[in-house]
């Protein structure tokens, strides 16, 4: 028995060595115009399915039948999807085609996938994937249109796609609720913050395009030339081109809601 | 004049070495004379934890200046120079630091990587 063990520890020891290895010779190809191993497809595969269904199980499904919903997961389709995943007799634009895993054909993927499923990945993303998590962009109303739209195009011919009128998106409506600053502290990661910024807290890129935020909520002054206040800061972070239209800093489409969870997150940084 | 960056360029070549470039230690001690630190964290400087602009570790790594300027040792010593000048209505004061003395803080601060 001490024995069985003894060759498991060097067997496991043996196999992180060559994992390591492996690692950082660079031997494995990352490049997207390489397909994966078979055995790394499907051990991908398997466990992005596993952590979606996991995670789509508890999620309560209202009602999807509604044509009216539909039309208005349509319009959100357009938008939003069509670039990627294409359409009934559609062709995804150019760049996605570029995209290592290729986006989905939904068609078929809303044939086999349960709805709270498709509505998980839609809201959250996927990572490594490409797939953009939209629970920043769209509210959850909107995703389960979305999700409905889904469940019908495989029932949709590509004469009838192509002849579907969709109502035009509504705009945006922020759900007022107080500042959030764990809430914030996701949103960091949709706005993109940490492409430019190392921020406490937060795994990333964490790159020094700008200044780092470690201490921010004691600074007196935001980007030279404000005093460091919630307002203020919630401000900047949805306009800094308004407050200095030199500024690197671009416009990001900030929600307030979103700007005021972010400031909630980014005031506990001492 | 037309030169400067030219000259610049040579004074800065070999500084590929570990070694601080020459004027880095000058530069150390006139960031602490301007009060610098009044303002700005700086590593290696006494009393330097300001809290009013960005801290300036990993300064060197940085690709903006004050947010609107590319970082290069040109731009970061115009950018001591004449901060009012490059981002009007920003709280980093006029200093009236000279071209030299620039030079050397800009010495220092591009160690800080």
């Amino acid at each position: 028995m001490k024995r069985f063990a003894k060759i498991l520890a060097i067997l496991a020891a043996l196999v992180a060595t060559a994992g390591g290895v492996g690692m950082y010779s660079g031997w494995y190809d990352v490049s997207a115009t390489d397909e994966h191993l078979r055995p790394t497809y499907r051990m991908l595969d398997i466990a992005m399915r596993r952590s979606v269904r996991v995670r789509g199980a508890d999620i309560p499904v209202p009602s999807l039948t509604d044509p009216a919903m539909a039309q208005r997961g349509l319009a959100i389709y357009r938008q939003n999807c069509v670039t990627c995943h294409g359409a009934p007799g559609v062709a995804p634009e150019p760049f996605a085609l570029g995209m290592a895993p290729t986006p989905a054909n939904l068609a078929h993927t809303a044939r086999e996938w349960a709805a709270a499923d498709l509505f998980w990945v839609v809201k959250h993303g996927l990572k490594m994937t490409g797939m953009p998590a939209w629970e920043f962009r769209l509210s959850d109303e909107e995703l389960w249109a979305t999700v409905a739209f889904l469940q019908r195009m495989p029932q949709i011919s590509p004469q009838e796609y192509a002849a579907l009128q969709a109502p035009s998106p509504l705009p945006r409506v922020d759900e007022a609720a107080p500042p959030d600053a764990d809430r914030g502290k996701r949103a960091i990661h949709q706005y993109a913050c940490l492409t430019c910024h190392a921020i406490p807290g937060l795994v990333g890129a964490n790159a020094p395009v700008g200044p780092p935020l470690a201490g921010i909520g004691s600074r007196t002054i935001i980007a030279g030339v404000l005093p460091n206040n919630p307002d203020n800061m919630a401000r900047w972070l949805r306009a800094p081109r308004q407050v200095n239209p030199q500024s690197a800093m671009p416009d990001l489409g900030v929600s307030e809601r979103d700007a005021r969870d972010i400031v909630a997150y980014l005031a506990t940084l001492k | 004049m037309r030169a400067m960056p030219f000259v610049l360029c040579l004074a800065l070549a070999g500084c590929g070495t570990d070694a601080p470039p020459a004027g880095a230690a000058n530069g150390k001690l006139l960031l602490r004379q301007f009060g610098c630190g009044a303002c700005h964290r700086i590593p290696g400087v006494a009393a330097a934890e300001g809290v009013a602009g960005p801290p300036l570790a990993g300064v060197a790594r940085r690709v903006y200046l004050a947010g609107v300027v590319p970082n290069s040792p040109q731009n970061m010593a115009r950018w001591i120079r004449a901060p009012q000048e490059h981002k009007p209505g920003t709280t980093m004061p006029d200093l009236r630091v000279t071209e030299a003395q620039a030079r050397d803080m800009v010495a220092y601060l591009q160690g800080l990587r």
